[in-house]
């Protein structure tokens, strides 16, 4: 689904990623842990096309054609779903407007019919249950005073809105109790299929324990140093990552 | 205690030179909303103790417009409240001037006002707040927030308070900026085309004074006013 070869990118000039290479295949779930500063948010940013960064070498994949030659909203259409680690508030714009436009964007790019009114609102309803969203919410604007627990549950809501193929969450565990935490876990879960693929990145172990990867990656100053099965994640926390950095030579 | 309300409506270039002179007597209150794209327009509102005022207006144009709204608190208790969003397109000029006036003490005012200039358009807001040395908690608040969309429009926001009373709270804040390339680029990751999402956050802006319309075609006229057809 998604092929990663020496991605190098750069922010003002700054080299932040310096040649990553990462598989993902259909069904699979990743998790991309590391140090602050490693540029773990960077790769999820440049996956989305987040024009802040510059590709400045490597080549990504995705479905088999080439993702850096794609606008953001391109990318976004053909299945790439990023939950942010910091949602934004967008005054003035309705929850059900947005949801609206971009499902109706969504679901032309996949070839079906745009939902009529009283559908969309029942696939809002739904959606909203995974994730125990309160569908009040959808009245209100993007965001705009919602709690912060409310926020990633609102980014998981629009996941299962949009059914995407790939969905990067940056940090989404970040900022949650431990409620929230197996709320939005337990929505990641649901939608987890054979056709898709998720990339977990985080900082604790304690998402791992709800939402099992099959792959975890350690990102260090802008390459992935080491990767290995779920018990990765497990050493990482008991041990840190010294034992992995000082033997990682630049 | 039930309120007489009184509403009023003024509409397009017609409306005149003078928008017109309105006294709101004790007790009772005002609704006026005036929609225009062309012209000079001016308002005065006079409150009298425990009156009401809810005041607001859309100024839309590609050529000159301009609105000047002096309101007068003269009477304790009395509360105004002011909306207003302007928009200059093309080589447009829109002005605004506001005066509040809080004569007695007690009284409360509220302004919000929102510009956009787009292509080279020119916008302009003059809001003055005056609390009179007798004014004792006097509550007022004033807001200008303003977006430019294009590298060669520009908006001026000048607030101005002169307070001689002590006993006060009175706040302002203006804001002079582009749309949020946070907020279109998120809109952009779910799929929104980068015109959509211009558009959206745009009409985000405006709908936060258009909500206060309560009449439902008159908010889309007003709508209709700020985007026409393209």
């Amino acid at each position: 689904m998604l092929k990663v070869k020496n991605l190098h990118a750069s922010v003002d000039g700054k080299e932040i990623l310096r040649g990553i290479d990462f598989e993902v295949k259909a069904g699979e779930v990743h998790a991309i842990m590391g140090p602050n500063g490693s540029g773990k948010s960077t790769f999820a940013s440049v996956l989305a096309g987040n024009e802040k960064f510059e590709v400045t070498a490597g080549e990504v994949e995705y479905e088999g054609e080439n993702l850096l030659e794609m606008s953001i909203e391109e990318r976004a259409r053909k299945g790439i779903f990023l939950g942010f680690q910091y949602p934004v508030e967008i005054p003035g714009v309705s929850m059900a407007n947005f949801m609206k436009l971009a499902v109706a964007e969504r679901r032309k790019a996949q070839g079906l019919e745009p939902l009529t009114a009283g559908q969309m609102l029942k696939y809002m309803r739904e959606k909203a249950a995974v994730v125990e969203l309160d569908a009040k919410l959808m009245n209100r604007a993007v965001n705009e005073g919602f709690s912060g627990g409310e926020k990633k549950k609102n980014e998981i809501f629009q996941m299962a809105m949009l059914e995407p193929r790939l969905s990067l969450l940056d940090e989404t565990d970040s900022g949650l109790d431990i409620d929230a935490l197996r709320i939005v876990a337990t929505g990641v879960n649901r939608l987890r299929s054979e056709s898709n693929a998720t990339v977990l990145i985080t900082h604790y172990q304690r998402l791992l324990d709800y939402i099992v990867p099959d792959f975890v990656h350690v990102l260090y100053k802008g390459r992935i140093i080491y990767s290995g099965g779920k018990e990765l994640a497990l050493k990482l926390e008991k041990e840190g990552y010294d034992w992995l950095i000082n033997d990682y030579k630049e | 205690m039930e309120q007489k309300t009184r509403k009023v409506v003024l509409r397009g270039a017609g409306c005149g030179e003078c928008g017109g002179c309105y006294e709101v007597a004790a007790g009772e209150s005002l609704e006026l909303y005036q929609l225009c794209g062309e012209d000079d327009h001016k308002v005065r509102v006079t409150l009298a103790e425990g009156a009401r005022a809810k005041l607001l207006f859309v100024a839309s144009t590609s050529g000159s417009v301009s609105y000047d709204y002096r309101v007068e608190l003269n009477g304790a208790g009395a509360e105004a409240e002011l909306w207003g969003l302007f928009a200059a397109r093309e080589r447009g000029v829109a002005k605004v001037h506001t005066d509040m006036r809080h004569n007695v003490a007690d009284c409360r005012s509220n302004q919000q006002v929102r510009g956009v200039a787009d292509d080279e358009g020119y916008g302009l807001f003059e809001g003055l707040v005056y609390v009179a040395p007798d004014a004792q908690r006097t509550e007022a608040y004033q807001q200008s927030r303003n977006v430019v969309l294009s590298p060669a429009a520009r908006i001026q926001t000048l607030p101005q308070l002169e307070i001689y009373a002590d006993d006060v709270k009175c706040s302002h804040g203006a804001t002079v900026g582009q749309m949020n390339e946070e907020q279109i680029y998120y809109m952009r990751q779910r799929g929104l085309s980068e015109e959509d999402a211009r558009k959206l956050q745009l009409g985000g802006f405006i709908r936060q004074v258009l909500d206060r319309v309560d009449d439902e075609p008159l908010r889309e006229e007003m709508e209709r006013l700020l985007f026409p057809a393209e």
